[in-house]
């Protein structure tokens, strides 16, 4: 019964909702999608609060980042290697809506695959920075390395996401809960790949950007 | 098939056993919303002898009833309970009790959450109270400014307590909101389409909003000072340039929105009860539903209100001073719907409703003197004395116990099935607004006279003696009117009338259910054609086929948002024991990380994981006939 009949029959009958209606109701599998996109609602305001440290802090330095901006060759690499990830991810969703369960699977394996891979890298990246600054120097390294380090946590709670829907019995629309696990844990990685590309924005090519402007700076 | 079969396989589907493993695994929102209610009403009790205790200590000049270090503890618990542990989660509790059954849901969309946020706002409660125990509790405020709290001027354990407890505690606030959302936005009886919601339904979102929009930032800024204290990161500390201020920015941030979240649902509660007192339907239901989501949306553009004495940019304060009054129309809009019911109406005057009237114009003497505060030089002249002490006192106890109070007399006969003693509540809301008034306007005076907040005590010569002796015997009043209060809910809970499931002949549908509501709810779902189910002339539950009992599994109806047009069968969890569980290893992770043990952290953070999956792992539920 589509939601115009629905609305036609209310009022004219006491019993607006037919009894075949509510029989013929499928087991809904939306819920736990609305409490994802709050959680990542929540969890956006956590890196905004992060970020808007980031240049509250800077505002009152005479150079931000204070000592030389982070390198750029190694975070380049894992955007690439997010994207990828992602790709991966989204071609898996399509192929389970065609009902290829197993193809689905090796998706979000491989999704697993390359964020392991950004987590090997970013603690490269993060290994050599702190080498030239470390984490207790002043304020820019305290922000960046706590925006760095809330950032690597979360990828870390989305590959557990990806890793626990990958081994769950089913992955299409189900009887019983937790229903379309394969779209939240997707969502979820979506979000923490954006604010990677986010990070990358402000805190690596921003201060290139400033520097080349103001050679002055260097 | 006859109702009292379905009604026995509904039970048997949905009833928790009587017993001490049932009671740590239930997930049923009614016995959560009284947790939570009960709960939050012994944090009020502890927050309220620690008001006394301060008051006995300020009630002449130069007492030595208090060490100023003990004074600066328990006044900062003081706050710190009353604004985190009980003016929020108060609210909650109605919220998890009643949502549910005025949308005509079984249950709250994640039953299991539900239990969840509870243990743990129970536990981050009792992990900051266990300060006291060591003799290192919080002594910064409420508000625990920087650089006071780092750790050359705090040394020990207090602060750390603070920001642990509040991280802990915002994991609660994040849950319980995204449950309400949920609730609200996908299990609505068909039918109860937005423009028929009740509008405790938009203050319940509005706030749970607000909760998970603005709580992430009291995180990072309970994150940062952590680091500052404990690792050396160099946030706050302005001799290694970081800055002072980013507390106060993002402390506001946070704060100035949690102030609507302890507000809205309880004008939410005002718009429920003041109506049916009224014996007609509120006057400007739309202007009031609107006018409530927009003081939640512009919560968040008045935090720096809070800054005008820190020497921001003219410009700057002068935008927040503007959106600070602005705000007031939205409040003042609902205070005239409120004010217009009364006028059509024809009032009946019970304890509830006198809490509500009262309600009304205390609240309406605190944004007074908020809008007075609103006005830079004004703030400047006043800042840091008792006159915001009576401003915080008349606008938080004002918009927040006056409402708890009117929907306690109000709904604790359907919770449970009795109804109150009248003649003690009249009593107890005489000595209530008494003694308020005496414990908070003399504090206008006080501060107008110089005294400022914040003093352990003060000498003889300062003329501020009398003030403050009235002020301490209005707080101990206050006291006897909630004991006198509690008193009243033990004895009508016991000997009390039978309250019958609709004793005020109210319209929204938790009254449709008998007093005390079986596990289940209703038995049929109900189906909605108005604004006021109870009122008019649709019979909610008409059913003839039973298409609507669902009493094969535990499901709930889920319907779209907007015109809850039924749209799927939502199945729903049985009770376990998981969330506890998941609670505790918090908990275990919150002392971990007060004692400094990062790596033993691990143990905890695993088995929260493992726990986590055990939880979400699909199985085989109870299934009747």
């Amino acid at each position: 019964m589509n939601a115009n009949a629905l609305l036609e029959s209310n009022g004219t009958s006491r019993e607006w909702v037919s009894a075949q209606a509510i029989r013929d109701l499928p087991i809904d599998q939306d819920r736990g999608t609305g409490a994802m996109a709050w959680f990542i609602a929540s969890e956006a305001m956590v890196f905004l609060a992060l970020f808007f440290s980031y240049y509250y802090l800077g505002h009152s330095q005479p150079r931000w980042p204070i000592g030389d901006p982070p390198a750029l060759t190694l975070p380049t690499a894992m955007v690439f290697v997010l994207l990828l990830s992602c790709i991966a991810l989204w071609s898996g969703g399509r192929r389970l809506r065609q009902g290829r369960e197993l193809s689905a699977r090796g998706a979000l394996l491989l999704t697993v695959l390359l964020g392991c891979g950004f987590l090997v890298l970013n603690a490269f990246a993060y290994d050599s920075e702190s080498r030239i600054q470390p984490v207790t120097q002043n304020p820019y390294t305290s922000i960046f390395y706590t925006i760095g380090g809330v950032h690597t946590a979360h990828l870390i709670l989305g590959l557990l996401f990806l890793l626990y829907a990958a081994v769950l019995p089913r992955l299409g629309p189900t009887e019983k809960p937790p229903h379309g696990s394969y779209r939240n844990a997707a969502m979820y990685w979506y979000f923490v790949s954006v604010v990677w590309l986010v990070m990358y924005a402000i805190m690596y090519i921003g201060p290139h950007h400033t520097v080349a402007a103001n050679p002055a700076l260097h | 098939m006859s109702s009292s079969a379905i009604s026995a396989r509904l039970t048997y589907l949905w009833e928790t056993p009587q017993t001490l493993w049932g009671s740590l695994t239930t997930v049923d929102h009614k016995t959560l919303g009284l947790r939570y209610l009960i709960t939050s009403m012994v944090f009020l009790v502890a927050g309220g002898i620690e008001a006394l205790i301060l008051r006995l200590q300020l009630a002449q000049p130069g007492m030595k009833l208090l060490a100023p270090e003990t004074y600066d503890q328990i006044f900062t618990m003081h706050g710190s309970t009353m604004i985190y542990w009980y003016a929020a989660p108060i609210l909650s509790g109605f919220s998890v009790y009643l949502v549910p059954l005025m949308i005509g849901a079984r249950d709250m969309a994640f039953p299991r959450a539900n239990a969840f946020s509870y243990w743990t706002f129970l536990f981050s409660g009792i992990f900051i109270y266990t300060s006291f125990l060591v003799g290192q509790a919080p002594h910064a405020g409420w508000f625990a400014y920087t650089p006071y709290t780092l750790k050359q001027y705090s040394p020990g354990l207090g602060l750390d307590y603070f920001a642990i407890a509040l991280i802990f505690l915002t994991i609660s606030q994040t849950v319980g909101g995204i449950n309400f959302l949920v609730t609200i936005f996908r299990h609505r009886a068909p039918g109860m389409s937005v423009n028929r919601m009740p509008i405790f339904m938009y203050s319940t979102s509005t706030s749970s909003v607000l909760s998970i929009l603005a709580m992430p930032t009291l995180c990072v800024a309970c994150v940062f000072l952590l680091l500052d204290r404990n690792w050396g990161t160099h946030f706050y500390d302005i001799s290694h340039g970081g800055s002072t201020l980013l507390w106060q920015q993002l402390f506001w941030f946070f704060a100035h929105p949690w102030v609507y979240i302890i507000f809205l649902p309880a004008t939410g509660m005002i718009s429920m009860l003041l109506p049916v007192f009224s014996r007609r339907p509120i006057v400007g239901y739309a202007y009031v539903a609107i006018s409530t989501v927009l003081t939640g949306a512009f919560g968040f553009g008045v935090w720096m209100h809070h800054m005008f004495a820190t020497g921001e940019p003219l410009m700057s304060i002068s935008y927040f001073s503007a959106a600070s009054m602005m705000i007031s129309l939205f409040s003042t809009i609902q205070i005239y719907a409120w004010i217009a019911t009364l006028w059509k109406g024809k009032p009946v005057l019970t304890t509830s409703m006198c809490f509500a009237l009262a309600f009304v114009a205390v609240f309406i003497i605190g944004g007074l003197n908020g809008v007075i505060t609103a006005l830079i030089p004004f703030d400047w002249q006043l800042n840091d004395s008792y006159w915001i002490v009576a401003h915080i006192h008349y606008v938080l106890v004002g918009a927040n116990l006056f409402p708890v109070l009117a929907g306690f007399y109000y709904w604790l006969p359907k919770m449970t099935g009795r109804m109150m003693n009248e003649r003690i509540g009249m009593a107890s809301f005489w000595t209530i607004l008494i003694g308020f008034n005496a414990a908070f306007f003399p504090m206008h005076f006080l501060g107008l006279m110089g005294m400022p907040r914040r003093i352990y005590t003060y000498s003889t010569g300062m003329g501020w003696s009398d003030w403050n002796l009235a002020v301490t015997v209005g707080a101990f009043l206050l006291g006897a009117g909630i004991l006198l209060t509690v008193v009243n809910f033990f004895v009508s809970a016991k000997y009390g009338r039978p309250a019958g499931p609709n004793p005020w002949n109210a319209d929204t549908l938790e009254w449709s259910t008998p007093s005390p509501p079986p596990p289940y709810g209703s038995v049929h779902i109900p189906t909605v054609q108005s604004r006021h189910p109870l009122w008019d002339e649709h019979d909610e539950e008409y059913d003839p086929e039973d298409a609507r009992v669902l009493d094969r599994e535990r499901m709930t109806i889920s319907t779209t948002w907007l015109d809850a047009l039924p749209v799927g069968l939502a199945k729903m969890p049985e009770d376990s024991i998981w969330p506890l569980v998941l609670s505790l290893a918090l908990s275990a992770i919150a002392g971990l990380v007060l004692v400094k043990s990062m790596w033993w952290t691990l143990a905890p953070i695993v088995l929260g994981l493992a726990v986590t999956a055990a939880w979400l792992w699909p199985k085989e539920e109870k299934h009747a006939g």
